[in-house]
């Protein structure tokens, strides 16, 4: 995809560190940290978790006016305060769109429609996007505002994210045995699990720039993502893969040819498990990228979620706009089976670009390469809006599954059984050799049989492909699994969180199921919207298919709102 | 021991949703994970510690402590013999 390019023109961290990005840099680069150890009687979980939490009665949010939730005022707060510094966008024009980078929102709640009220909020009225894709969710977004920018559609996009933490996930962690009660170690020899964060960031991304943008570019530059990509794991919901795979291989084509020489430094994932941090050292290495530094910033901030990509991509802008590299707090000695050159303190670079990764539950990874360059030099660049980069799209297959019965090319299929028992008969009678499936929950039954119909109707695929990407929508997230979950945790005699139902929480665990099946190395994600609206679909669609290496989608509706009330309408296609 | 060797196995079935297996079906000392057992995986690890909780008030630090006990159901039977509390 070679269309207009996206600047990023503003940002924004609200954190337990401060209000501002510079003064979240600034604590960053002192070594501060706001992980403590909070009582877990206090949110009605087991054991007491380390965490890096916000204080509602003075996160600024008390400011804002009207009927929100504090998911959403802390979306608000961090979108009003970037907003404030790209004065010469109007957020309400047609041409600027809001994306929402989260992975569990408001628990209970709809995330379409949280983002629709964020948006509202700015007076936008454009459909807003939900990108929740487990923990990359940040990444993913940031390179959806990159396409919807390329693709000319619109001129800026406001890119903010933020999660909540609660009883709901820091119990589903605990039971997944992932947190540390001491501050997080990444790739330290002693890690002994992540810590959880709570934070809000935006960032404003553009490719119509006006002199004023110039003239506020810090030191005469400006920041440019150069290219993003995700890629799966095709191996596991939960254990990232021993190769490294998906996240070399994002590595690999977000970096094409990019000098390793030129990179600042590497800013991983780094959440300090055991699994995740053992897995980047050996997709950094794949990638050749060992001699590179590195730099985590989960030390600081713990995991924020849906803030994570944010935080983090805005943290190394600054370090590097003032010739730093951070120091990965936590770190004291290697712990990993391919060295990285880590340090516990900051370093001097005179580097300008910087690449950055996430890896996630469904086995989703992601990385993004952000360059620094000099404004002057892209002035005048920016070229008039890409009349050709909309392709239409090509059908190949088109499967619908609803309670009321099964259609795969316009034909209808022989199937039975009341609600999830259409599901269980259409298993039963076209797959039947994937004991997987009754592990799954409602949502991942749906996508899985309506997936297996499809690729059963395309006939032999070839193994092990990249060029296929699974790209998911619905309304309803994974609330038919949310409540099952909540179930089992609900009160002092009824607690035990189940780590198999909390894994399905995460919608995007859908498209992992599907890649790992079919053995896709491709892109997965998972999109939220407020109502099905076929428009957007297929534009998210067209963008992805505009990316090189990606040949065809498998995509399309997947919603379930309870277990017997759902709407598979999902199709292989290409670009015409 | 003969007894709960075999409601184990049926509460494994049911926690592990593995729905076209029968109690007869798992050898008492065959392998339960890896290609050679029944496949389960990671987090059918953390699922058994959790039954392992649940029904007989055992409490495991991590799935590798995990790892050990659920070598096959001949040793995690024993493993529940000497320290169940429920």
């Amino acid at each position: 995809m070679k269309g207009r390019p996206a600047y990023i023109v503003a940002d924004n961290i609200i954190s337990p560190l401060g209000t501002g990005s510079s003064e979240n840099y600034r604590r960053v680069l002192a070594g501060e940290s706001a992980l403590r150890l909070h009582s877990g009687v206090g949110i009605g979980v087991s054991e007491d978790y380390q965490a890096s939490l916000m204080d509602e009665e003075s996160d600024g949010t008390g400011m804002i006016p009207g009927d929100y939730t504090l998911f959403e005022k802390r979306l608000i707060l961090s979108v009003s305060k970037a907003l404030y510094k790209a004065g010469w966008i109007e957020p309400s024009s047609d041409k600027v769109l809001f994306i929402v980078s989260s992975t569990k929102g408001n628990i209970g709640g709809l995330l379409g429609e949280s983002a629709r009220k964020v948006a509202r909020f700015f007076g936008n009225k454009v459909s807003p996007l939900v990108v929740s894709n487990a923990c990359i969710s940040g990444l993913c977004a940031q390179i959806e505002a990159m396409r919807a920018l390329s693709s000319g559609r619109f001129d800026h996009v406001v890119v903010c994210g933020s999660d909540i933490q609660s009883k709901f996930i820091v119990s589903g962690f605990q039971s997944f045995k992932a947190l540390s009660q001491q501050p997080c170690r990444p790739f330290d020899s002693s890690r002994d699990g992540l810590n959880l964060g709570e934070a809000a960031a935006t960032m404003v991304y553009s490719s119509v720039l006006p002199d004023e943008a110039y003239a506020s570019a810090p030191g005469g530059k400006i920041w440019i993502a150069e290219r993003g990509a995700i890629r799966n794991d095709a191996n596991h919901i939960s254990g990232p893969s021993r190769t490294g795979e998906g996240s070399y291989r994002a590595l690999k084509a977000a970096l094409g040819d990019f000098p390793a020489a030129d990179l600042a430094f590497v800013n991983p994932h780094g959440t300090a498990t055991l699994y995740n941090d053992e897995m980047e050292s050996i997709a950094i290495t794949r990638a050749c990228l060992g001699s590179v530094p590195v730099a985590g910033y989960k030390g600081y901030y713990g995991h924020t979620m849906g803030a994570a990509g944010l935080i983090e991509t805005i943290i190394s802008m600054r370090a590097v706009e003032n010739h730093m590299i951070p120091g990965t707090r936590g770190f004291n000695q290697n712990g990993v089976s391919c060295p990285l050159d880590i340090s516990s303190s900051p370093r001097p670079t005179d580097k300008d670009s910087f690449v950055k990764l996430l890896s996630g539950f469904g086995g989703c990874n992601a990385a993004v390469l952000f360059t620094l360059a000099d404004a002057h030099s892209v002035a005048g660049s920016q070229s008039a809006p890409v009349a050709s980069a909309h392709p239409s799209l090509e059908y190949l297959h088109r499967v619908h599954i609803s309670p009321d019965g099964v259609e795969l090319d316009g034909e209808p299929l022989e199937a039975g059984g009341n609600g999830e028992e259409l599901l269980t008969d259409i298993y039963r009678r076209c797959i039947g050799d994937y004991p997987k499936f009754y592990k799954m929950d409602p949502l991942c039954r749906l996508g899985f049989v309506a997936s297996e119909l499809l690729t059963s109707a395309e006939g032999k695929s070839p193994e092990g492909r990249e060029d296929r990407a699974v790209i998911l929508f619905n309304r309803s997230a994974s609330l038919a699994d949310d409540r099952i979950y909540l179930d089992t945790v609900s009160g002092p005699d009824n607690y035990f969180p189940s780590p198999k139902v909390f894994v399905y929480t995460l919608p995007n665990i859908v498209t992992g199921e599907i890649a790992i099946r079919n053995k896709y190395y491709g892109e997965t994600s998972f999109h939220v919207l407020d109502e099905r609206d076929d428009e957007v679909i297929e534009n998210v669609i067209m963008q992805a298919l505009a990316e090189p290496g990606t040949e065809s989608v498998l995509g399309g509706w997947c919603e379930c709102s309870s277990p017997d009330d759902f709407e598979a309408d999902m199709f292989i296609c290409k670009a015409l | 021991m003969e007894e709960l060797k075999n409601e184990l196995k049926l509460k494994i079935i049911d926690v592990l949703n593995l729905v076209d297996l029968k109690a007869e079906d798992i050898v008492d000392d065959a392998p339960l994970f890896g290609d050679l057992g029944l496949g389960l995986d990671s987090i059918d690890a953390l699922e058994l510690i959790l039954l392992m909780e649940k029904d007989y008030g055992i409490k495991l630090k991590d799935a590798s402590e995990g790892k050990a006990i659920f070598q096959s159901i001949n040793v995690m039977a024993d493993y529940i013999m000497k320290n169940r509390t429920r």
